[in-house]
């Protein structure tokens, strides 16, 4: 017991710092959750007179959850978790033969076209949203899932996330496959993707956040009401000259909550690559 | 393994081939419409009453109003033939004309040009030719909260235009309103943008922008402009009576509609607004001015325009034509109370709506101290620029050192409509 860190007050101190640090980070959200079981006229009461009635409604009600539920947002949960999974889906399998192939192959123009794949995710969307904008025109995809799913589907960072993990495997592992007749992609299915677990659980989940957060794209590409995701749902109870407060904080609880169910289901996973990648 | 130019190629081709397969199943039929982020209530009624007429569809795009503008620019800019229609906002007419994205409207509407307010066809007009139809204007007003003058006492401001309070007047009321133990504050700005807080300079006597609507040094940051921009500074930093960093008209209207706010200039779609606060019980008055200078008000509002690309230049032009029908207008009028661009409106809701004090006073205004913002192709870097500039005069900034910038950005982006 010769820590020192265990000495009782300096556990209290330190627990002390931790629960107002936490109190910080989490008061928003809590705030965030209570305003949306206020009544509409109560929301922002509260926030001036801080006392218990700041986290206690005084009447608790769902109607802001109901008006959502009557009106366009399943739709949009519904868009947007078919675009984030259809994403997920062809992001891994196309980024990961990318990956594969800058990892174990040789070819003219490799690292050339690994420092365009780098280039591309420190790239800001805004600068490329013009250009893509008129091809996705051109190929007639404007008001479509095409154009929220296809731009999507290539992420560089991804790429180099398989490409830092393939690279890992030693080689030894291929050659000996190829020894025994394995073509390429025999062996890129069932000897590097199964040993890639936490790999494709990291790039799941970063491509579906992305997705379910994608808010500029899908205004510009697809901004047909059918079409709409959830951040242009909560979007729409914001306008320059009212807002549907409760609206707002009703679907915007329900966005976090639902996009926080892909990584609680896969969690571990996902903080052993974050561990994994730490010690190589 | 080596990817061959012959496997490269063969993927190239699958590509287009994929594309072109896609092109051939887009076929459309109706109007795309960028629209303001306003309720589906207020703007699915007007799309329906047209469709009822003409047959012909309009896919009203409803966005919250800065992702409009950025829309805009991408489809606009990618010079397609979509969008078909689009919201103009008043000031962005010159910046979208002056790029080729605004058809002309003068020969279409040319028998109908008498029909509307001289003002509002000022802002859609660009060297000389109209490009964008007003749908309506608007103007800025002073709302009180009844209750709270009552309690501290106070005499209700006059609704007479002739009898309008002098800003050094509101600071004193505004004072006497404040109340820092129960967080009311006596005043606010419905919020931080240039359409809203220029009137302040331009009461001041400044000269917002020069004469070639191309030059902010000396304009931006002259000393009049200074002056004006540190009295709003003081607002909230030394007299404290309006609140620091609230600077959107939702943040605003709520504090309002609770009591926590005693006067607030904001425009008339607060007549709508302010309805969902039961037992708010307030007051109109005509926007304040400087006793040194003269009164003016923000004006201007939502224009329709045409992409002279549209594929659908008959149905597009039909739409415009309907929407400046005194039935149309009446429609809109009902859905969203923008104070009409059509004088027939005004005449005829005469006796009925505007009775009300707000509109007597928004008429009084839009036929005298209406100004305009500046009819510059760089509206929008302009507005950009000095709209941070008075979010940061609000927090406390130095003023001077602030406009200076906002200035010298503004000159350079200006550079290339020179």
């Amino acid at each position: 017991m010769d820590n020192p860190f265990q000495k009782p007050h300096v556990l209290m101190l330190r627990y002390g710092l931790l629960s107002i640090l936490a109190f910080i980070v989490v008061f928003p959200l809590v705030w965030l959750a209570l305003a949306s079981v206020r009544p509409q006229n109560e929301i922002f009461q509260p926030v001036s007179d801080f006392g218990w009635n700041t986290f206690i409604p005084s009447r608790f009600t769902l109607d802001n959850y109901r008006t959502l539920l009557n009106g366009d947002f399943p739709l949009a949960v519904k868009n947007s978790t078919f675009v984030a999974l259809t994403t997920v889906l062809f992001g891994v399998v196309v980024n990961a033969l990318a990956g594969f192939a800058f990892a174990v192959f040789d070819f003219r123009g490799k690292n050339l076209l690994f420092l365009l794949v780098i280039v591309s995710f420190m790239m800001p969307f805004e600068a490329i949203v013009l250009p893509l904008y008129v091809m996705i025109r051109a190929f007639g995809w404007a008001n479509s899932y095409q154009a929220l799913i296809v731009p999507e589907i290539a992420n560089g960072m991804v790429i180099f996330l398989f490409r830092q993990f393939f690279a890992s495997i030693p080689r030894d592992f291929y050659e000996a496959a190829r020894v025994d007749g394995a073509s390429w992609f025999y062996i890129f299915a069932r000897i590097a993707m199964p040993l890639s677990w936490p790999t494709i659980a990291t790039s799941g989940l970063m491509l579906f956040l992305a997705q379910w957060d994608s808010f500029f794209w899908p205004v510009v590409a697809a901004s047909d009401s059918a079409y709409a995701v959830v951040q242009v749902a909560i979007a729409r109870n914001i306008n320059f000259e009212q807002n549907d407060w409760g609206g707002l904080f009703a679907s915007t609880n329900l966005a976090i909550l639902l996009g926080t169910i892909p990584f609680l289901l896969i969690q571990r996973f996902y903080v052993r690559t974050l561990i994994s990648g730490g010690i190589k | 393994m080596q990817i061959g130019r012959r496997q490269f190629m063969a993927g190239l081709a699958t590509t287009t081939l994929l594309g072109s397969i896609g092109r051939a199943g887009a076929q459309s039929t109706t109007l795309s419409a960028p629209w303001m982020g306003w309720p589906e209530e207020q703007v699915a009624p007007l799309m329906a009453a047209f469709e009822k007429e003409t047959g012909i569809k309009v896919a009203a795009e409803r966005l919250p109003i800065a992702e409009l503008f950025k829309t805009l620019e991408v489809r606009l800019q990618a010079r397609n033939e979509i969008p078909d229609v689009y919201l103009v906002d008043g000031p962005l007419t010159a910046s979208y004309a002056a790029r080729g994205h605004l058809l002309v409207l003068d020969e279409m509407l040319a028998d109908d040009l008498e029909r509307f307010l001289p003002s509002t066809l000022v802002q859609g007009t660009y060297d000389e030719k109209l490009y964008a139809m007003p749908l309506g204007t608007s103007t800025q007003i002073l709302f009180y909260n009844k209750k709270l003058f009552a309690e501290a006492g106070l005499p209700e401001p006059s609704a007479d235009p002739a009898k309008r309070m002098t800003w050094e007047e509101a600071l004193s009321i505004a004072q006497a309103l404040t109340k820092p133990e129960i967080s009311q504050f006596g005043i606010a700005f419905e919020n931080c943008n240039p359409y809203q807080l220029l009137a302040l300079p331009q009461s001041w006597g400044a000269e917002v922008i020069g004469p070639d609507q191309l030059t902010a040094a000396g304009y931006v940051n002259g000393d009049a402009m200074v002056d004006a921009m540190t009295w709003y500074q003081e607002l909230h930093q030394t007299h404290k009576v309006a609140p620091v960093g609230t600077f959107q008209t939702g943040v605003t209207q709520e504090m309002f509609g609770s009591g926590k706010l005693a006067m607030i200039v904001g425009g008339t779609w607060n007549l709508v607004g302010f309805e969902k606060f039961e037992g708010l019980d307030f007051g109109v008055a005509p926007h304040p001015y400087f006793a040194k200078g003269t009164p003016v008000t923000p004006t201007g509002s939502w224009h329709i325009g045409i992409n002279p690309r549209t594929a659908h230049m008959e149905e597009a032009k039909a739409f415009v034509r309907w929407l400046s029908t005194r039935d149309a207008m009446d429609l809109w009028f009902e859905l969203r109370q923008y104070p009409p661009s059509l004088r027939q409106i005004w005449e005829e809701r005469a006796s009925t709506n505007f009775i009300d004090p707000v509109w007597e006073i928004v008429q009084h205004e839009l036929e005298h101290t209406a100004t305009p913002r500046p009819a510059t192709p760089g509206y929008r870097e302009y507005e950009d620029f000095l709209k941070t500039a008075m979010q940061d005069i609000n927090t406390g900034a130095d003023v001077r050192a602030t406009l200076d910038r906002a200035a010298q950005n503004i000159d350079r982006e200006m550079r290339k409509y020179r």
